[in-house]
């Protein structure tokens, strides 16, 4: 076969060449992060958030669509597919009692990381996939459908749906009157506080809420596609 | 003019109400294309009146945030992308799609507008990327196996591609801090023989290319865009791929990438009008000659000058307007002779309705070049604008190709009996001709195409006449030949190769040209 | 130029010949991740974006902190993937069901067949 070949020497190649004139290494964040005070234009202590819900916003809107499109895709595509027999699930005892106790802190952990965003590591995505993450566990334990009685499939798609409706009304002001959103639709407050960073906390919670509805979405079907453990 | 910045969000909004309308989805669709319609109007005006719109988003300086840029060429996309989603709605309006649908559609064109006036590399990796995820979803929406399999080849094709696009990207950002197209133009324009400036280059061109319908890039192109369904084909076409080569324009205006261009347009265009012109199957062809197309794009963006860019802008959108006719007249005929199959249509061609007769008409004459529709000015823009012999020779002899491939569809070019065809599919083949019509007749008026002469003209329009004429002769003298091409690269894992391969050798053109 | 670079860059390579000689889809569809996951390193990696501290906190002086503008990016870029990667998923799963096979190229000589016939 020609192409165990001609694949790594092409790879090996691609190696080279990016390696080698890859340079670099000159100057150091320090230098040009100095030149823009996002703290203090924005109030938030993190300043990744500040640059992903803030000065980098519209950004994050196109990236919320893309995880949008892979909700509905996975909805629209599995839904009416084959479903695999329900008595594949025979979880231990011991995995049951665990995924239920575990599912409370998960769903804490998570909504702390999405409220405390903007001053400590965390943010909406990664609080919307911890909590997500909880209900992984219950649902590969327990059966998709012993939660999805818990959560009605239609009642969630309207919220997702909503909450979208919701974020780009709050994305539309800012973005249109040019102005950075944190300083200008609520007052950015004292770095550090829990109340401050302007809407950067509203929309990490807005963006939870549509992470966690929608990895909620990608779990269930996956989980009930899935063949024999 | 924030309207730049909101027209993008305003999409986003309406794609979101619908999933939540219900029935009253196609009101908010279409009313969503109102609005949207007279916004670009807007940017179209003010562009044409006072030049070049520059937005940071936020308000944040371009360095740090986004900054959009709606210049000439955004505003002809941008209504290019109007015409054929107004077409698209109007096309599925007999369909009863589902609010799903319409999501998808209106986050593409979300996507899409944002595209054209992007001027953000990082930005444009997140919009390449959800247009490549709403096109994925839209190809394999009826899911067929050949059209999930075309549209999974596309995904795992064009996520390697935004790798490679990512990659240069952070080159870029680690050489310039900054991942603004401005700011890299003045940091290349300041040390133009840097290393990483052909590599920067390399990446982010080999990057766009799999997006941008450049044949050794893009081999998933003739079987997705001839496996989905019509009217997805032709926004594909028509736009989506677009987006890719306006993105290789972007990187043309900051990185030396002329010989790379005309070495990958000719590649292309000469590939393309091959393989279209020993392809059996109308809809595949249509989509070989996707590639052929722009491959003339291309050669008029390797040109260098900012007019030639801009001929190829124009071509881009006549071909956008041409080829969307084309394969939503070809859906329409193979509805009615229930296969896409040239030899089964041209039995059967008393059955081929008369819009599917009409579409394939225009379309045929445009894109070979005749006058007076888009396909004959947009070619003369072209050479009009300069250019060596080499490329005049090259141009001629891609029209030549393309000519002698549609010369197999001559029998199917026959205004038929009325037939039963859905009014929405009738009237977007209506709204297109007469697009392709009007945009060829107006041309000339639009500010810079001075260059365009009545003497000129007449000499254009006999030599295009001549090498239409060469075409049919040289279709005429192959038509016994059963030529089978290789069909081996158009499988994934040969199609990953050639993407990694093309990359080496941008490289060195990139290296060969400093 | 870091170890992280280099690391990330030899993992693009790796990854692409796994995409091209690997047979099973699934196996295809690891390697897409490891595509991702290398530009991802990649990204955090730059000389460029290093600093001593994390960029979070209240007193923590510019000079001396990361660049949070990769790290940004990076965030976006998982995210992306991820939803990348669950839609190849959905596909692989209706193409599994319908041809029982997970080998990419049996798959396409099938897809084909059936085209042709």
């Amino acid at each position: 076969m020609w192409k165990v070949i001609v694949a790594p020497l092409a790879a090996a190649a691609f190696c080279a060449v990016v390696l080698l004139r890859f340079g670099g290494g000159g100057e150091t964040a320090a230098e040009a992060v100095r030149a823009i005070a996002l703290t203090e234009a924005t109030g938030a202590a993190n300043r990744v958030a500040a640059v992903v819900l803030d000065v980098r916003l519209y950004d994050t809107l196109f990236e919320l669509f893309a995880f949008a499109m892979a909700v509905l895709g996975v909805r629209l595509f599995l839904r009416t597919s084959r479903v695999a027999s329900a008595e594949t699930i025979a979880e231990s005892h011991v995995v049951r009692r665990a995924a239920q106790v575990l599912l409370p802190p998960a769903l804490l952990l998570g909504i702390y990381l999405a409220i405390f965003g903007h001053l400590s590591p965390g943010g909406g995505f990664s609080g919307g996939a911890v909590a997500a993450t909880g209900l992984l566990l219950v649902t590969v334990a327990l059966g998709a459908d012993a939660l999805a009685r818990r959560f009605r499939d239609c009642w969630l798609e309207r919220l997702e749906g909503l909450v979208l409706v919701v974020i780009l009304v709050l994305v539309l002001l800012p973005i249109t009157w040019a102005a950075p959103v944190a300083s200008n639709a609520l007052p950015p407050g004292r770095p550090g506080r829990l109340p401050s960073g302007g809407l950067i906390p509203i929309y990490s919670l807005l963006i939870s809420l549509k992470v966690f509805a929608g990895a909620w979405a990608v779990i269930h079907y996956f989980v009930r596609h899935r063949g024999e453990v | 003019m924030m309207l730049v910045a909101a027209l993008p969000v305003l999409h986003l909004l309406s794609a979101a109400l619908c999933t939540v309308a219900g029935r009253a989805v196609r009101w908010v669709a279409a009313g969503t294309w109102l609005a949207g319609a007279s916004v670009v109007a807007a940017i179209d005006v003010a562009v044409i009146q006072s030049g070049a719109i520059r937005v940071s988003v936020g308000g944040w300086a371009g360095r740090w945030g986004i900054e959009l840029v709606a210049d000439e060429a955004s505003v002809a996309l941008l209504s290019l992308l109007v015409l054929l989603h107004g077409c698209v709605l109007l096309h599925e309006s007999a369909a009863r799609r589902r609010g799903s649908f319409y999501a998808l559609l209106q986050v593409g064109v979300a996507a899409a507008s944002a595209v054209t006036v992007s001027n953000d590399l990082f930005n444009l990796f997140v919009l390449l990327d959800l247009l490549t995820l709403v096109s994925y979803l839209l190809v394999g929406y009826e899911r067929r196996p050949q059209q999930l399999w075309a549209s999974l080849k596309y995904l795992l094709l064009a996520s390697l591609g935004m790798g490679l696009f990512l990659v240069g990207g952070a080159v870029v950002y680690e050489h310039t801090g900054s991942m603004n197209l401005g700011v890299l133009r003045e940091a290349v324009a300041a040390a133009p023989d840097a290393p990483w400036i052909g590599l920067a280059g390399a990446l982010l061109l080999a990057g766009a290319g799999v997006k941008a319908g450049i044949f050794v890039l893009s081999l998933w192109l003739p079987a997705a865009h001839a496996v989905a369904p019509p009217a997805i084909s032709a926004l594909l076409s028509g736009v989506v791929v677009k987006m890719g080569s306006l993105c290789v324009l972007r990187l043309a205006s900051v990185f030396p990438l002329a010989t790379a261009l005309t070495v990958l347009g000719l590649v292309t265009g000469i590939l393309g009008a091959l393989y279209a012109l020993f392809e059996k199957d109308l809809k595949r062809m249509l989509a070989f000659h996707t590639l052929s197309q722009i491959g003339y794009a291309l050669l008029a963006f390797g040109v260098g000058s900012p007019a030639a860019a801009l001929a190829g802008v124009a071509y881009l959108v006549a071909h956008g307007v041409f080829k969307a006719l084309l394969f939503i007249g070809a859906g329409i005929a193979a509805d009615a002779a229930g296969s896409s199959r040239i030899d089964v249509l041209r039995v059967r061609r008393e059955r081929i309705p008369l819009a599917a007769g009409v579409a394939l008409l225009v379309g045929t004459v445009s894109i070979v070049g005749l006058p007076p529709i888009a396909g004959f000015w947009a070619k003369g823009l072209i050479t009009a604008t300069g250019g060596s012999t080499f490329l005049h020779a090259a141009l001629a002899l891609l029209a030549v190709g393309t000519a002698a491939s549609f010369a197999k569809l001559l029998p199917l070019l026959r205004l038929g009996p009325p037939g039963r065809v859905a009014a929405g599919r009738r009237a977007a083949v209506g709204v297109l001709s007469l697009g392709a019509v009007l945009f060829g007749l107006t041309l000339p008026f639009w500010p810079g195409s001075e260059s365009l002469r009545v003497g000129k003209l007449l000499a254009d329009a006999a030599r295009s006449f001549g090498l239409a004429a060469a075409g049919g002769l040289s279709f005429f003298l192959l038509r016994r030949r059963s030529i089978r091409l290789p069909r081996g690269a158009f499988f994934l894992e040969e199609a990953v190769l050639s993407v990694l391969l093309a990359f080496l050798v941008i490289v060195a053109l990139l290296g060969a040209s400093r | 130029m870091t170890p992280g670079v280099v690391v990330a860059i030899l993992l693009f390579g790796l990854a692409t010949v796994a995409l091209v000689l690997r047979r099973d889809l699934v196996f295809k569809l690891l390697a897409l991740g490891m595509i991702n996951g290398s530009t991802v390193l990649l990204l955090v990696s730059l000389p460029r974006a290093h600093g001593t501290t994390a960029p979070i906190g209240v007193g923590v002086l510019p000079t001396t902190a990361a660049d949070p503008f990769p790290q940004a990016y990076v965030l976006a870029a998982i995210v992306i993937n991820f939803a990348l990667l669950a839609l190849a998923l959905v596909f692989v799963m209706l193409l599994v069901e319908r041809y029982h096979t997970t080998d990419a190229r049996r798959i396409e000589r099938l897809v084909r067949e059936e085209e042709e016939r």
